[in-house]
């Protein structure tokens, strides 16, 4: 031993004798498929930005019609088309002032015309401002626009209306939160019941195999063929617009995706030793469907599920759009996007609101979908 | 491979079938008939001219044989909305701005989607890639009439750089030629980024980097070759895309095509016009799906179908 390491004293080393149990231990605590999944969702921030924002609707559309006086189908022709108004929030817009564009061969004259039309008293207007003067226009007008404080010229200075009202005095914020629990009662009831024939229909074609299996697939083959759209508005015109009619549209099919994902996964998992095993100890059939190979398979259906309910809220709004939605006085955000589209050159937040709400939910939906195929599916991780 | 084409080609007339017969049983169903909307100006002994003429005085089957032939030779019936009209001249008369604005929106949108695919792939992980993502959600997610909508507002009314409605020249195609595509363009981009990521990291791209071939030859010539043939089978859910996006923009916009045909003619019940216009969307989702499918089998050698086991 050289001086260098003879100043370290030798009873200091001791030698570590190896367990055997340690080397057994687990390194990490065990995690279940679900916390495991929990935990690579948790790391997804767009997905649990999509989980909030979802809540967050979700939360308003049952409390926000609570939250002031008015009622769903309270008219009020003396309220029509009030743009909104927050108490508190006035400096950052939500301050009652509506602005209209008059025409006229002068600005005086513009004014006046417009004063008569919407028959408002000229103290009330606040504002106002050539937007094309006559050299700009092509028919040689004068376009002004006019800010009018009008909860005033109605003579209703103590009202607020948070979200505007509609053509006839209708509470927009009772009617927008409501018209959200309907968008969302119909993505999900329609997610649920394709989920369910999906799982039966596929669960059973991929399990028994052979003939079953040949003539199902055949079936669905055929009604794949059919485009959604087709179907939805036959079932439509056939079944009187409504909201029974338009979840048996979205769903009759529906439960296609579904049953194509269930089929295959099963047709995977039941050659493997698992259900060889459950067979030999005399499970019937239906226990091995119900209690084996279902089971493996929830992550698919969960995962296909999140993006049926964006693709169902999209579709009743589609058809409301195009006018076989559902029938007033119900109203569901396709619905109210519908009828803002009628004049909302003129009263643009009718459509402003329903819009942002309907896009935040579809995308909430579509970020939270893709993030937990990332967390409950690892293979299909991109 | 024939016996495939052939299978699928029976497949495909099974579908037309039946959605043919479900339509013709539905109109059977519904209320109403053509001459309803000429006021009550005939007689009686008129209008059983008429019905004979069309022969609508048949009994159902050979009604359906005459209906089921009829539309096998491109008779769709008359229209309820317009006197004597037939539905195929109808949307003879109207495809076209459809089919301009649907070719527009669809080569536009599925350029732009590869090219934004491409670019967040090269650029994987960095601020590009992540706004590239971040606009395939937004475009996914949003539904076109509410973009649509927004577009309208804040371009023609509020800016006014666009005009507002109708079709009179190529500049009023522009704003719903991009509400049209934004769809497109965002399932192109998705797709086209988890494609180009997957071969990018594959083993002949390695390869061809170790022997020294240059990083934009290995872009173009190896991994956007290989990159776009999987891009080919969102073709299917863009023109249901494309399908239901014509319906609610064309209405917006007022654009004269075969959407806003459709939507009218629900609002007045002519429903001769809705079966025809339906009867057509069927066809070409049909066809598409079929090109997909044999021009997937042919263009990737590994999916090559041999037709069966055997």
């Amino acid at each position: 031993m050289d001086n260098g390491t003879k100043k370290y004293d030798l009873e200091k080393f001791k030698r570590v004798h190896l367990s055997d149990d340690a080397n057994e231990e687990l390194s990490r605590p065990q995690l279940s498929f679900w916390k495991d999944a929990w935990i690579r969702l948790r790391k997804n921030t767009g997905a649990i930005t999509g989980l909030i924002v979802i809540v967050f609707i979700i939360l308003i559309a049952f409390i926000g019609p609570f939250m002031n006086e008015y009622t769903n189908e309270g008219a009020n022709y003396d309220a029509a088309y009030l743009p909104p108004k927050v108490k508190g929030l006035e400096a950052i817009g939500f301050d009652g002032i509506q602005t209209y564009e008059v025409q006229g061969a002068t600005k005086e004259e513009a004014i006046e015309r417009g004063l008569a039309g919407y028959e408002i008293e000229e103290e009330y207007v606040q504002d106002t401002e050539v937007v094309i003067t006559k050299e700009e226009s092509e028919d040689g007008y004068v376009t002004v626009a006019m800010e009018v404080d009008i909860y005033a010229a109605r003579g209703l200075e103590d009202q607020y209306f948070w979200f505007g009202t509609d053509s006839m005095g209708r509470d927009l914020w009772t009617r927008i939160w409501n018209g959200t629990q309907i968008s969302l009662y119909i993505g999900f009831l329609a997610a649920m019941i394709d989920m369910v024939i999906g799982v039966i229909y596929g669960g059973i074609s991929g399990y028994y195999g052979g003939k079953t299996d040949n003539i199902m697939q055949r079936i669905i083959e055929i009604l794949s063929g059919i485009p959604n759209l087709v179907v939805v508005i036959l079932m439509i015109i056939l079944l009187e617009p409504g909201l029974i009619a338009i979840t048996i549209a979205l769903t009759i099919t529906g439960w296609i995706g579904m049953a194509r994902i269930v089929r295959g996964q099963v047709l995977k998992l039941k050659g493997q030793e698992f259900i060889l095993a459950a067979r030999t100890l005399g499970a019937n059939n239906k226990r091995i469907l119900m209690k084996h190979l279902i089971p493996n398979v929830t992550g698919m259906i969960i995962i296909n599920t999140m993006f049926t309910i964006p693709s169902a809220i999209f579709f009743e709004a589609f058809l409301s759009f195009i006018g076989l939605g559902l029938q007033p006085p119900i109203a569901s955000l396709g619905t109210l996007i519908d009828t803002a589209f009628d004049d909302y050159r003129v009263f643009p937040y009718m459509l402003l609101y329903p819009a942002v709400i309907i896009s935040l939910l579809m995308i909430g939906f579509n970020i939270l979908a893709d993030g937990l195929r990332d967390a409950l599916d690892p293979k299909m991780r991109k | 491979m024939t016996k495939y084409i052939l299978q699928r080609l029976i497949y495909m007339i099974i579908t037309l079938f039946i959605i043919a017969t479900a339509t013709f049983f539905l109109m059977q169903l519904l209320p109403g008939s053509p001459f309803n909307e000429l006021g009550g100006k005939m007689t009686e002994a008129q209008e059983q001219i008429l019905l004979e003429e069309y022969g609508l005085n048949d009994p159902v089957p050979v009604q359906y044989a005459k209906y089921m032939l009829g539309m096998v030779q491109g008779d769709l019936g008359v229209s309820f909305q317009y006197d004597n009209r037939s539905v195929t001249d109808i949307i003879l008369d109207r495809i076209g701005p459809s089919a301009h604005l649907g070719a527009q929106a669809l080569i536009i949108g599925s350029v732009l989607g590869i090219i934004l695919g491409m670019i967040a792939a090269i650029r994987h992980n960095t601020w590009v890639d992540y706004s590239s993502n971040v606009l395939a959600v937004i475009g996914i997610s949003i539904p076109s009439f509410v973009f649509a909508g927004l577009l309208q507002y804040y371009f023609a009314v509020q800016w006014r750089i666009f005009p507002p409605s109708f079709w009179e020249g190529p500049i009023y195609s522009v704003l719903p030629t991009i509400s049209l595509m934004i769809f497109p363009m965002a399932i192109c981009a998705r797709f086209m980024r988890t494609e180009m990521l997957e071969v990018l990291g594959s083993d002949y791209i390695e390869l061809a980097r170790a022997k020294g071939v240059s990083n934009s030859k290995i872009m173009f010539k190896h991994a956007l070759r290989n990159a776009l043939i999987p891009v080919i089978t969102v073709l299917g859910p863009m023109t249901v895309s494309l399908m239901t996006g014509t319906l609610v923009i064309e209405q917006i916009f007022a654009v004269p095509g075969i959407g806003e045909q459709f939507v009218r003619s629900i609002s007045v019940n002519d429903y001769p016009v809705i079966m025809g216009t339906t009867m057509l969307f069927s066809v070409l989702f049909i066809l598409v799906i079929l090109i997909v499918d044999l021009l997937y089998g042919m263009i990737d050698p590994r999916i090559r179908i041999t037709g069966g086991k055997d």
